[in-house]
Formats: structure tokens, sequence, C-alpha cells
């Protein structure tokens, strides 16, 4: 078996590369350091099995950040495996700076030029490049099965073929082995000794060695590298480079004043076309068939069982009702994801994460967490882990901490349902309101993070601007089918066994008889009555909502199909399921389109689901996972508590009256916070004495 | 001296050096990215507030932090 390293910058098409060589469906994106630790997977080519370990992009043989030290690490572990450096054609000049670092290191290297530009505005003499670099260079196009066979053929016959070309710069850098030599294997000294030149503290760490003692000479051994590059680059290509930002498109989206707005725009149009348009239709579609599909499995059961039986009954409630209200949402869902595809691969996000980089910089975020926050309208969890890319600890944990404000799709079906049954046509903005309102409390949050014990320290914030890319037809593909397999799987194992837990917990009673039949009171109803007075103040103290929030946190969906549960409904489609929550004769309802309010923004703000927690536990740590913790649950009731106030108050005053008091409210606040900033002012800087000419408190 | 900070927008510079007080980190990090001294460099735009660049060097465009193109010296 052959082991191959995938090497190579951020955003140069590893994954893609890696996918089209295994067939394996990692997540890509047009962004940098979407891949965050390494993933192996092994293929076989003409008989022979190659087992390829995509890496996370790196930019130099040293590491700045978390997944940069991943790759590193894992390169240095071995450094005699074969080593893919995947290159950006329209992009060699910096690319090849790795590749330096690679050869330095005498690894065994093959260089993959990957040329997605159908006409590319650059022409490189890959047999010149060959010559100059000693290794075996490789047109291929990373998303294109067929250009990869050549790649394929040339990593086969890759272990024999050992590149001993000395790199010409190496000389003049008169190196000093003598810190190295002896502890390090002979062909390896030239790169260590380059590395403490470089001043790469795990590299002094491993020597024992003092940084300070070391001399500086970072900029000579950049400067070596690159003289090379120009070499090379002068000789072998024509036409080099194509910079990103200044294109009249470019310029429009990153205009001061229209950023924010075409922005806004885009992400309501996903939104309506996800969840009202074609979304919603693909929905109903589907909720309809599986109707159509359930109701001769439910007569067949009852002809068996007989209609009164808990067997019937089961598969009634927990699979048609309660798994159909959920697997309803699979287009929608599916949808969602690919907008958020399309945001992450055409570019657009960096852009974004640019243009807002200062103004989230003010409230404790950095450009970095808008595509964390972003994802985590897809789901938290995974969200989650993009947090990793961030350098400072602070603005990391922060960041996870806010990413489950953000309505994940598994809370939609909650507002579809419940708000629809109240709202009807205008459930629309409802819903808008949701989503707005978590990314309000985030930001608000943050602030106050920000400003009492999460800090953010300044951050480097250097990002590579990426190439508009348009989406393949068959990324497309992939990323719907990928997103019904995971929904698939979610539903057919997660759901179904909370769905069963539910079903039985709230069918028989602690002395396990059948409430139905009996008439007793079950094991949910009871437990739920204990904590249900807690939530009278937000408008719905009763057990089976209460109940359904507690099974909602292993999985948001969960809420509705429980629900659909406690109520007996036994239809896929919204309908009976809707009706049922307005009837004060089901066992679940609501009193008033306040409590519903109230009820949709609990369950927006209270807690990430299981998955999310052990996710957030292991990245930030068990500490700060509790508190994030303990404060959702805090600022959920709070707010429910406050809208369902201001909601009832509505009904009862009507609207402007409670306008016009919520304004002078906020006036009063502004003015008070005002004043208090003007007499601060009055007394001087607080820091006199200590301060410098440059004292912002001062100014 | 002229900073990347305060480079006028649409302009190319030539880099001079980088900051020997900056942080290693980054002063290994800008050089590892072609900041090296010689180098031309363009200041393409800035964010909303500008405290954030964008730059272009050796043919590929890049966005930094005013704190970090404070540490790069031109001419």
């Amino acid at each position: 078996m052959i082991n191959v390293n995938l090497v190579g910058n951020a955003n140069t098409g590893k994954t893609t590369l890696f996918n089209s060589l295994t067939g394996a469906h990692e997540h890509v994106g047009n962004w940098h350091g979407v891949t965050l630790e390494e993933k192996a997977r092994r293929y076989t080519f003409k008989g022979q099995e190659i087992n390829i370990v995509d890496l996370p992009g790196i930019y130099s043989m040293t590491s700045l950040s978390y997944e940069e030290k991943v790759a590193v690490d894992y390169i240095l572990k071995d450094s005699r495996r074969v080593v893919v450096n995947i290159c950006d054609a329209s992009n060699l000049q910096r690319n090849l700076y790795l590749t330096l670092g690679l050869l330095e290191l005498g690894a065994n290297v093959i260089l993959a030029v990957n040329q997605i530009d159908k006409k590319p505005i650059y022409k490189i003499d890959y047999k010149k490049l060959e010559n100059l670099l000693g290794i075996k260079v490789v047109p291929i196009n990373a998303r294109d099965k067929s250009t990869l066979e050549k790649l394929n053929e040339v990593i086969i016959s890759a272990e024999k073929s050992v590149n001993k070309k000395e790199l010409p710069y190496i000389k003049k850098l008169n190196l000093d082995k003598s810190f190295v030599s002896g502890k390090v294997d002979v062909s390896l000294e030239n790169f260590y000794a380059i590395k403490l030149l470089e001043k790469d503290e795990s590299i002094a760490k491993k020597f024992k060695l003092d940084l300070n003692s070391l001399p500086d000479k970072v900029e000579e051994v950049a400067k070596a590298r690159y003289e090379y590059i120009d070499e090379i680059i002068s000789s072998c290509i024509t036409s080099a480079g194509k910079v990103y930002g200044r294109s009249k498109f470019d310029r429009i989206i990153m205009n001061r004043f229209l950023a924010f707005p075409i922005f806004l725009a885009f992400l309501a149009l996903a939104f309506y076309l996800t969840f009202f348009s074609i979304g919603g239709w693909c929905s109903d579609g589907l909720s309809f068939l599986l109707d159509k599909a359930f109701a001769p499995l439910l007569s067949w059961l009852s002809s068996l069982f007989g209609a009164e039986s808990a067997i019937v009954s089961f598969f009634e409630v927990a699979i048609v009702g309660g798994l159909g209200s959920i697997l309803g949402f699979l287009p929608q869902v599916a949808l969602l994801f690919l907008f958020l595809s399309i945001l992450e691969d055409s570019g657009y996000l960096s852009r974004i994460a640019f243009v807002f980089e200062d103004i989230l910089g003010k409230v404790g975020l950095s450009g970095k967490s808008v595509y964390t926050l972003l994802m985590g309208f897809g789901c938290s969890t995974t969200a989650v882990l993009t947090a990793r890319n961030m350098e400072d600890k602070n603005s990391k944990i922060k960041t996870g901490l806010l990413t489950p404000y953000m309505s994940c799709s598994a809370k939609f079906p909650i507002y579809a349902v419940l708000g629809g049954a109240f709202f009807g046509a205008n459930n629309i903005f409802v819903i808008m309101g949701l989503y707005l309102l978590g990314v309000i409390v985030a930001i608000a949050l943050s602030y106050i993070l920000e400003k009492t014990f999460l800090k953010s320290k300044e951050q480097t914030f250097i990002l590579e601007f990426p190439p508009y890319r348009a989406m393949s037809f068959n990324r497309v593909v992939s990323v719907l089918f990928d997103n019904v397999k995971l929904f698939l799987i979610r539903v057919g194992t997660l759901i179904i066994s909370m769905n069963v837990i539910v079903w039985i917990l709230g069918n028989f009673s602690f002395t396990f008889s059948y409430v139905p039949k009996t008439g007793d009171v079950s094991m949910l109803e009871s437990l739920g009555k204990i904590l249900a007075p807690i939530f009278i103040p937000l408008g719905f103290g009763s057990w089976g909502l209460v109940s359904a929030l507690i099974a909602g946190l292993i999985a948001k969906e969960v809420i509705v199909s429980s629900i659909a549960m406690f109520n007996h409904v036994d239809e896929a489609s919204e309908g009976l399921l809707q009706n049922s929550i307005k009837d004060p004769s089901s066992a679940v309802f609501f009193t008033s389109p306040a409590a519903v309010i109230s009820y949709l923004v609990f369950a927006l703000l209270y807690f990430p689901c299981l998955a999310t927690t052990s996710v957030l536990s292991k990245e930030i740590g068990k500490k700060w996972t509790f508190i994030g913790i303990v404060i959702e649950l805090f600022v959920a009731y709070f707010v429910a508590m406050s809208v369902f106030n201001i909601a009832r108050a509505i009904e009862v005053f009507g609207f402007w009256k409670v306008f016009f008091v919520i304004i002078a409210v906020v006036i009063v606040i502004c003015a008070i916070v005002y004043i208090c900033k003007y007499i601060r002012k009055k007394k001087g800087c607080p820091y006199k004495g200590r301060c410098n000419s440059d004292c912002k408190k001062c100014k | 001296m002229l900073t990347l900070k305060n480079a006028k927008f649409g302009k190319t510079y030539q880099i001079e050096k980088i900051d020997e007080k900056s942080p290693i980190k980054i002063k290994r990090r800008l050089l590892d990215l072609g900041f090296t001294s010689g180098q031309k460099v363009r200041a393409v735009r800035k964010s909303l507030l500008g405290k954030a660049f964008l730059v272009e060097i050796r043919g590929y465009t890049l966005s930094l932090r005013s704190s970090v193109a404070e540490n790069i010296f031109i001419r």
C-alpha cells in the first residue's frame, strides 16, 4: 500500500481532489480552512492500494493556527511519505513557496497543478518546471475525474523515484547545523536548520533551544525562497497572476452602502425560496404522499390487531404522526443546505467577512465568525467545529457559545407547525422575526461577553481572497444528495428512537398500565406537571408543552413530533396537528397567540441539542459549555417572558399604545445612558496620570 | 515612515521592510505570504470602518487587519 499526504495552500482544492480520487463526500467550500483535521481514505488504482490523507491547508511548514499545526505535525511525523502538493495554477507564485518548504524537508513531492479555469490567462511550461524543481509536475482539474489518470500513474511509481536535486538557495543561507546534527537523520538536517533560522517555536522546543538565542534570519530565508520562485516563474510561466476584489461586481457588492442591503436581500431570497415557495410546495407534496403511503399500512394493521390496540396506536402516533410530521420537512432542509453551500462555494462569503470585519469587531466577533454563525443556520453541531480555525481562544469560545442562538434547520419545523396554526399566511413574519431575534440576541450577548470576561485579543485576520466560482451541476446534486442522506439517517435513527421513548413515557403510567385504556396518569404527564408551574409566567404552563421541550433537548424536531403524539395525530401533513393545538379539548394546546410566540422564542433560545453540547464541551471545554447553557436558559426564560407580556399587552391594549410605551422606555434608557457618559466625561480621564499620548479615553 | 495602514487606495507601493518590533509570528507569516522587501504591493480597498484592508501582492488578493498592516513599511 502506498501512503500519500495531500498538502497545499488553503482553498486550492485539496478536499475536492480527495473526493474525486476516493469517491468520498467530504465537505468542501470556497473558503479557507474548511478542512480542520486529517482525513484518510483508501482506494485502488490498477490493483495498487493507495491510502490518501487529506490535510488542512498550510502556507508554509511553520504553523500559526490549530488546523495548520495538525497538518504540519502530520507531515513531519513521517516525512518519507509521498506528498501530493496541490497548487492553484492561477497563483503558482505563492503556492510554490510551500513546495520549496516541502523540498527542503526532502519529501517525495508530486506537484499537482490544479487548473479549474476554462480559459486560463496564463501558460505554464510543465517540462521546464519539472526540470527546475526536480520533481514530477502533473496538470489536473480536481473536479474532473478524467484528468486524474496521469496523477494516479505518477503516484504509484513515486515510491521508486527519489528526488536528489539540491535547491540552489540553500547553500547561500550558510546553514549552521551544529544544533541539529546527530539529533535527526542526516537528510533532515537542512530542514531543521532552516526552521531554526526562521525561529520556529515548536522546532526550537524539539531541540530544547532558547528562541531568543537564535539569530533572526526570517526575512533572509523568505527572500531566498521567493527569489528562487521568481526565477522559476519568469522562465516557466507567461502572464501569471489574476487578482480578485477589483472587478465591477466586487465594487458593487463590497460598496460601503450597498454591501449590507445586498447581503440581506440574498438571505431573504434564500429564506423565501427555501421555506415558502419551492421548499414549501415540495414539503406539502411530500407530506401528502407520505399520508397516501401510510394509509394502507395503518388499515392493514388495524384489521390485524384491532383499531384500539397499543400497537396500532404506536404506529399511528409515533410513526405516521410523529415521524411523518418531521419527514415532510426534508425538501426544505435540503434546500437550506444548498443555499448555504452556494454562499460558501461562490466566494461571496469571504467578501462579506471582509466588509463586515470591523463592524463585527466592535461587538467582539470577527469576519471569520460569520462563517461559523451562518453555518449555524444549517446545523449548530457541525458549525461549532468550524470555530476551530480561529487563532484567538476567547473568540473561539465566544463564537462557539453564540452558534446555538442561530436558528438551525431542526428548529424550523417547530416554527412552521406551531406558528402556522395561529398565524396562517402571516407566519412568514413570525418566522423571520424569530431568525432575526436569534441573531440579535447573539450579537447582544457577544457584546456583553466582549466587555466582561471574554475579551478577544487583536486578531491578525489574514484571509486570502478566493475567486468567484460557479457551482457545478455535480456539486449541486452531491450537496442535495448528502443532506437528504444525513437527514434520513437522523430521522431513521435518532428521531425514531426518541419518538419511541416519548411514546412509551407518554402512554404508560409508572405502574406500567396502558393509559388510553386505564385512564391513569402517564409518566410524562406526572413529570411534566412538576416542572410546568415554572412556565406559567411564559404562558405555556401545561405538562405536554413542557415535556415536549424536555424531549427536544435531544433533538429539536422532537418537540413537534412529541406534541403530535400527545394529541394522537395520525397524519403526516400538518393540518390535523395544527387544528389540535388550537382546540382546548386536546391534551396539548395553546391558550393564545401570545403563548405560541413565547413558546417559539423559548424553543429558539433555550438549550443547544445534545449533539451540539457534546461537541461544544470538546471544543471549548466543559466549564464554558456549562456557563453557556446556564446563560441560554436564563436568556430564553427572560426573553420569552418579555415577549409574552408584550404580546399580551398588545392583545389587551392594542398595538399602538404598547408601541409608544416601548418607544418611551427606550428613549428614557438612552437618555440615562447618555447622561451617565456625559458626567463621566466631565470628570475627565479615568486613567489620569497613568495615560500616555495616545490614550483613547482622553480623546 | 509610511506603513501600509496609511496607504492611498488604488496606488501601488514598494515594500521597504517588515517592522522588526512586530511579533515574530506575524512577521514570519507576512514573509511567508510574500511581503518581502522590494516587492510591489497595491492597496485595493478597505472595509466599512476602515479597520481591514484588501491588498494585492504577487498576483493574489489578501485581506489584512490594520493592526497587521501597521507592521509593513512601504514607500
